[in-house]
């Protein structure tokens, strides 16, 4: 067994009580809070307007295709009541943020782009899935008109959103990675080298005049 | 002993940290908030004790970090902090005591390497550090758990490379002895 295998498996190991480990839990997201500032409490109370917005909005558009729109295609009726939701669950988000007063750091720590992190990882969960639900909407609806202008416009629609949201954010994220990467590979090849400084030094020592007298 | 990609993570994360991005504290918190329990875990009678010192590691971490020179002895630099937080709890005890004093069989295993120790089995060796006394067990734990340097394990435990050579020769020793009483009995 290697010695990294060993230490995870020491790790394992360690049995402890669920309460103690759920009380540290707590205190240490208390310790990893960090207050909203001005900028960011600003933030969050125009994406609670903006939440409501979306929610009006929505569900009003939901409400008159449904009711005067009987040809109205179910799958645009469905997409306008998950506007309506999207709008709901950004309010309600923002709402508890404001009223806690502070965000936990552990919910950054998966997040490897740093712009991100001024953006509530639940509000940027809820806005991608919303996003991507939106073009697969798009392309499904698209195909499926019979009229082929209208259709193929939908698709483009779908595609455009993609491009719009979903492409940028990839781009960075890849960016920021391999930045990461980078500076990764760099601290290896530094370690390298420190190791072979060190053999060549211990080398240099053993075979000097006074070593080689002495033996 | 930590990986290298760990350590290399980690140095990352203390840049990343000191470059003003929060999150990677948390990303760190996670990263060696279980070995520190292990460690504390051995140095502390009570579980509860433990939790409560691994907490205030990181309150002392979190004030600290700014003060760690080289970000590439983080993990150094947390068992250090690990093991004055223990120390300060349990000064008065009498294992703290034990920790302290000096071993004067320092001659006797000066041609004691790191790789003469053998391989062991993680379960035997969790058993057995139990049954070890508080130095020998320590000095164990730093190295099995983290794979530091008789140098580093020095700069922890705040003894002479010497004694730590020393300790780490007779806690080898005792736990061979604990591991063949436990099999004999068995047989």
């Amino acid at each position: 067994m290697n010695d990294s295998k060993l230490r995870d498996k020491l790790l394992e190991l360690e049995t402890v009580t669920p309460e103690l480990e759920a009380k540290y839990r707590e205190q240490m997201n208390a310790i990893l809070e960090r207050p909203l500032t001005p900028v960011s409490r600003i933030g969050h109370v125009v994406g609670l307007a903006m939440g409501i917005g979306f929610f009006v909005l929505f569900s009003t558009v939901t409400i008159v295709v449904t009711w005067l729109e009987p040809g109205f295609p179910v799958l645009g009726r469905i997409v306008f009541a998950v506007g309506a939701l999207f709008g709901l669950a950004f309010a309600a988000l923002s709402v508890a943020i404001l009223r806690k007063g502070s965000i936990s750091l552990q919910l950054w720590r998966n997040v490897t782009l740093k712009q991100f992190r001024t953006v509530h990882p639940a509000a940027f969960g809820i806005t991608w899935t919303f996003c991507v639900f939106i073009t697969v909407a798009c392309q499904l609806m698209g195909s499926q008109m019979a009229d082929t202008v209208r259709g193929n416009q939908m698709i483009l629609g779908g595609i455009v959103a993609m491009v719009l949201f979903g492409i940028p954010i990839t781009i960075l994220s890849v960016a920021t990675e391999s930045e990461l990467l980078l500076r990764e590979k760099f601290l290896q090849i530094e370690l390298h080298l420190a190791e072979l400084r060190e053999l060549i030094t211990a080398g240099r020592s053993d075979s000097s005049p006074d070593n080689v007298k002495s033996k | 002993m930590a990986s290298r990609k760990e350590r290399i993570r980690s140095e990352l994360l203390v840049l990343r940290y000191r470059g003003g991005d929060d999150g990677a504290l948390a990303e760190l918190v996670s990263m060696w908030e279980r070995p520190l329990f292990y460690y504390i875990r051995r140095l502390v009678d009570s579980e509860e004790d433990a939790w409560d010192l691994l907490q205030e590691v990181w309150c002392r971490v979190i004030r600290k970090i700014g003060t760690l020179r080289d970000p590439a002895a983080l993990s150094a630099w947390l068992y250090t902090i690990a093991r004055n937080t223990a120390s300060n709890h349990v000064r008065n005890s009498a294992s703290f005591r034990e920790l302290t004093e000096v071993d004067t069989e320092v001659n006797a295993v000066t041609n004691m390497t790191e790789s003469s120790f053998p391989a062991f089995d993680a379960e035997e060796l969790h058993w057995a550090l139990g049954r070890l006394s508080l130095p020998h067990r320590e000095a164990l734990i730093l190295h099995f758990l983290e794979g530091f340097s008789l140098a580093e394990i020095a700069a922890i435990v705040e003894a002479p490379v010497g004694t730590v050579k020393s300790r780490l020769h007779h806690a080898k020793n005792a736990l061979r002895t604990v591991l063949e009483k436990e099999a004999q009995r068995h047989e």
